[in-house]
């Protein structure tokens, strides 16, 4: 089993043997960590309580259990009472869907009035995210990128360290058949249906439902199930991790350089040689399209770079 | 329709309810994947087909895998039948 | 608009583009841009406070083609100018002193990762400070979430998967209250522009409708915020994820991102909701009582513990207690001194993990007491910083602790008697017990000990650290009538 997911597992379940020195030592990878005071750490779920590495014995035993029905019986109310507390405040407030609610004022009557035309993409949805509250979205593409850059600092496994390597990609195929005929021609049929449908979603994000974020998904997706049906050896023939590399910096300072344009041009007041186009065609609503576009390709480099940093640790 | 939002809101009530107390860790992934589903109507329902493609994608599709590969990672899942499904939720 | 007004939108793109740089170049190319990058925040900073300065007023910045209430805004005035200084000044600091340790403790493989999530949290600290509008607050805040735990994840280490775990577990459950709160207060009024929200909320609360509705707004709001930022009872995460770090990463996450939180928090208390909403709705009282209790169980904490960096953890807790006490004396001094003592604190304890780490260097790489004894004599310019900032937080005279502890003093004398009676025990309570822990380890690490055989180089860029930090601590009490000015003027432009 992978060290790193030892400690996973025995964070979530009850563990009563100690992580000991050796095991916490070769957690850390190919790097030695010398810290004494690493050995005493008995990891179990209650809340802050560290016991040391000795043994545990019948007086340990019996107030654990105290404390464990403690926290239980307290951690019951006290959702039983947010939960009623929120409940109670929902009955307080406008009910829903009612015409003289504070939110149908005159921010949305000007969305769904003059959003086609300030805007220019039919789908108001898209309008609103990408047009007038833009930097939110820019900060969300963030949040998505900070998440992979997360992961890979937490899964990747070293180019140096080969035998772990080969060991997690052993470890992973290790109740699977080969090549399952079911799942491959399965896949035959359905990735590339599953891609055409992605990139449908994402090219008419701002003419119909959908968009860069649903796009990209589905194309994660497509490329996730390609990847479970034919193995990693054919998958790195046109995706490697210098692939997701170059797409997600190529698409995230896009958008960003786009976006300081619009920007910048909006708070001084200055004409900006973006138009909007006409609505309903495909090539319009000024620069929600190539937004939607680094939109969808950072999502599906990054639900597939999960995916397999999950399986495999590498990509 | 509307005791059909109804039905599918009191199903969403006792998913969250049924995550929390089951045993089981596989079974707690697919009801939440099950909740994501639901989801799904609710928003179509509520009439934001955006959302509604959104999570089908995103949370029942790629989130509840993630969640499977995780428990295989963690070895909860195991191969013998007998004890496929795994280690208890607490 | 005058030129320096686009420093802010041209401060976040950076970045943001150089994160994303960062991520595809090798570590040296990536340590270079990240101290570039945050050099050029630094003096950007600069340049748009003394444009504010002689300008004066604050700035509301279009970000886009539409105003508000349809688009997005950002605003700045000299208070948001001077974080924007501090916050990127401070970060790189401690990345400098924290350069040391790179090698061996975050893989080299990683190192440019390293780089790209400490750009992402400066890039989401300035759209804090800047932000005028609720829900991009809350995106910038995941982004500060999902950073911090980076930070301790990047630090190849058992324990440190373990408390990075736990904290990101204890965040979200504080960003989803905060998400809550902040969906009910659109429910309520229909803006997500702070300055509409306030609008709406002071009809609101003239014509007496939603009491219970916007007292749980404000309790989720707080109460989020507050598990976010370590105060009193929702600091449990605090000790494993401040101390277990590189020492670079425990000094940003200690002396950045909780104040990241408290601005927002301010920001909501200040412009979102405004005095009138907040004094009748009761949560100063809570908070004042969070608080001041908060003040004395982190110094009994800390007095406990027996490892170096859980101590200094513990004592984080303590200060932001009286931050927090800053923010529940209600008032614009009040206001000041908490943001005082958020500047002085950030200063004092990125310094205080960056000595400590040094002191443990020469110390055997232990992380208990007993090694230290005679660290300083091992290693000078570790132990006079260490010193200085125990001293500054402690609130000696001479140091910026003691001008905090003087404001907050004199603004509970102008409350009830009760209130400054409790506040001013408390206040000397807690300076006796932070004199208990600090005090025990500086007269440990100046002790006669044993000698190292050879000295251990720290090199130009930990120097250089220590030096910028420790005169940012004298300044804070030297040059503490200007900047308490300086801060006034800028809580006046504020709201």
């Amino acid at each position: 089993m992978s060290n790193r997911f030892r400690v996973l597992r025995a964070f979530f379940t009850e563990s009563e043997s100690p992580l000991d020195t050796d095991q916490i030592r070769t957690l850390t990878g190919s790097v030695p960590d010398n810290r004494p005071g690493d050995a005493d750490m008995l990891v179990t779920h209650e809340n802050n309580i560290r016991w040391s590495g000795r043994n545990l014995d019948n007086r340990f035993e019996k107030s654990k259990k105290r404390i464990t029905a403690v926290y239980r019986v307290f951690s019951v109310l006290a959702a039983v009472m947010i939960i009623a507390v929120l409940l109670f405040t929902v009955t307080d407030l406008p009910s829903f869907g009612g015409v003289e609610k504070p939110t149908q004022n005159e921010v949305q009557q000007r969305y769904l009035e003059k959003g086609l035309e300030e805007g220019g993409a039919t789908n108001l949805v898209a309008n609103m995210i990408l047009d007038y509250r833009a930097f939110d979205t820019l900060g969300e593409s963030n949040v998505l990128f900070m998440a992979v850059c997360t992961v890979i600092l937490l899964l990747r496994i070293s180019q140096g360290d080969t035998d772990r390597r080969l060991r997690e990609e052993n470890d992973d195929r290790h109740f699977e058949p080969k090549n399952d005929l079911i799942l491959q021609t399965g896949a035959r049929v359905l990735v590339p249906v599953i891609q055409l449908f992605g990139i449908y979603v994402i090219l008419n994000g701002h003419l119909g439902p959908g968009g860069g974020f649903s796009g990209g998904a589905i194309m994660g997706a497509g490329l996730i199930l390609y990847l479970s049906a034919f193995g990693f050896a054919r998958t790195e023939r046109f995706f490697t991790f210098r692939t997701f590399k170059t797409v997600s910096f190529t698409a995230l300072s896009f958008y960003a350089l786009s976006k300081a344009y619009s920007f910048f041009t909006g708070a001084n007041h200055l004409p900006s040689v973006i138009t909007t186009g006409t609505p309903g065609a495909i090539l319009s609503a000024g620069l929600i399209l190539p937004l939607n576009i680094a939109v969808g390709l950072v999502v599906c480099c990054t639900m597939y770079a999960f995916y397999t940093l999950f399986r495999k640790g590498d990509m | 329709m509307n005791l059909f939002l109804l039905l599918l809101l009191l199903i969403l009530i006792f998913n969250a309810i049924a995550v929390v107390l089951t045993k089981n860790l596989l079974a707690t992934c697919l009801i939440f994947m099950a909740q994501s589903t639901v989801m799904v109507l609710v928003w179509i329902l509520l009439e934001s087909p955006d959302l509604a493609i959104t999570e089908a994608a995103v949370g029942a599709g790629v989130s509840s895998l993630l969640m499977f590969i995780t428990l295989k990672k963690i070895h909860v899942i195991d191969e013998e039948a007998g004890k496929g499904g795994g280690n208890h939720n607490e | 608009m005058s030129w320096w007004a686009d420093i802010p939108l041209f401060s976040i793109i950076l970045c943001l583009l150089s994160a994303a740089l960062c991520s595809v170049l090798k570590a040296r190319a990536a340590r270079v841009t990240g101290y570039t990058v945050l050099a050029l925040c630094v003096s950007g900073g600069v340049m748009l406070l003394s444009g504010l300065l002689s300008a004066g007023g604050s700035v509301t910045f279009m970000m886009g083609h539409f105003p508000a209430p349809w688009g997005n805004e950002i605003r700045f005035g000299q208070l948001e100018a001077l974080l924007a200084i501090v916050f990127p000044l401070i970060m790189l600091m401690s990345l400098l002193g924290g350069a040391r340790r790179m090698e061996e403790q975050v893989t080299s493989f990683r190192e440019n990762l390293y780089y790209t999530v400490c750009l992402l949290l400066n890039a989401a600290l300035l759209s804090q400070i800047y932000t005028n509008d609720l829900f991009t607050g809350y995106v910038f805040l995941e982004i500060m979430t999902l950073a911090s735990c980076g930070l301790i994840i990047a630090r190849s280490k058992g324990k440190a998967l373990v408390s990075a775990m736990r904290y990101m577990i204890l965040n979200l459950i504080g960003s989803g209250l905060f998400l809550l709160g902040v969906i009910l207060l659109y429910d309520v009024t229909g803006h997500l522009l702070m300055e509409n929200i306030r609008q709406a909320l002071e009809k609101l609360h003239a014509g007496g409708e939603y009491k219970t509705g916007l007292t749980v707004i404000i309790a989720l709001i707080t109460v989020g915020l507050c598990v976010k930022s370590a105060l009193f009872p929702f600091h449990t995460w605090v000790p494993d994820a401040y101390s277990n770090g590189t020492p670079a990463s425990n000094a940003i996450l200690s002396s950045l991102v909780s104040k990241g939180y408290i601005v927002l928090l301010i920001k909501c208390y200040c412009r979102v909701f405004g005095p009138e909403v907040i004094s009748g709705s009761g949560i100063n009282n809570l908070i004042m009582l969070l608080a001041l209790s908060g003040m004395i169980i982190g110094s009994l904490d800390a007095i406990r513990t027996k490892e170096t960096g859980r101590m200094i953890a513990y004592s984080s807790v303590a200060q932001i207690g009286y931050i927090y006490l800053g923010v529940a004396l209600g008032s614009e001094a009040g206001y000041a001194a908490a943001i005082f003592h958020l500047l002085l604190h950030s200063a004092s304890k990125s310094l205080l993990f960056l000595s400590a780490d040094a002191l443990q260097t020469v110390s055997g790489e232990s992380c208990e007491f007993g090694p230290l004894a005679g660290a300083g004599r091992r290693a000078k310019g570790a132990g006079v910083a260490f010193t200085l900032g125990a001293f500054s937080l402690v609130g000696l005279p001479f140091t910026g602790g003691f001008v905090t502890k003087l404001l907050l003093g004199r603004e509970a004398l102008n409350r009830s008697v009760p209130v400054a009676v409790a506040v001013l025990a408390v206040l000397v309570v807690s300076t006796l017990l932070n004199i208990l822990y600090f005090l025990r380890t500086v007269i440990l690490i100046w002790s006669p000990g044993e000698t190292v055989k050879k000295r251990t180089r720290f090199g130009p860029a930990f120097g250089i650290s220590m030096i910028i930090l420790g005169t940012g601590i004298l300044a804070c009490f030297f040059l503490a009538s200007p900047l308490l000015d300086l801060i006034c003027m800028g809580l006046t432009n504020f709201s």
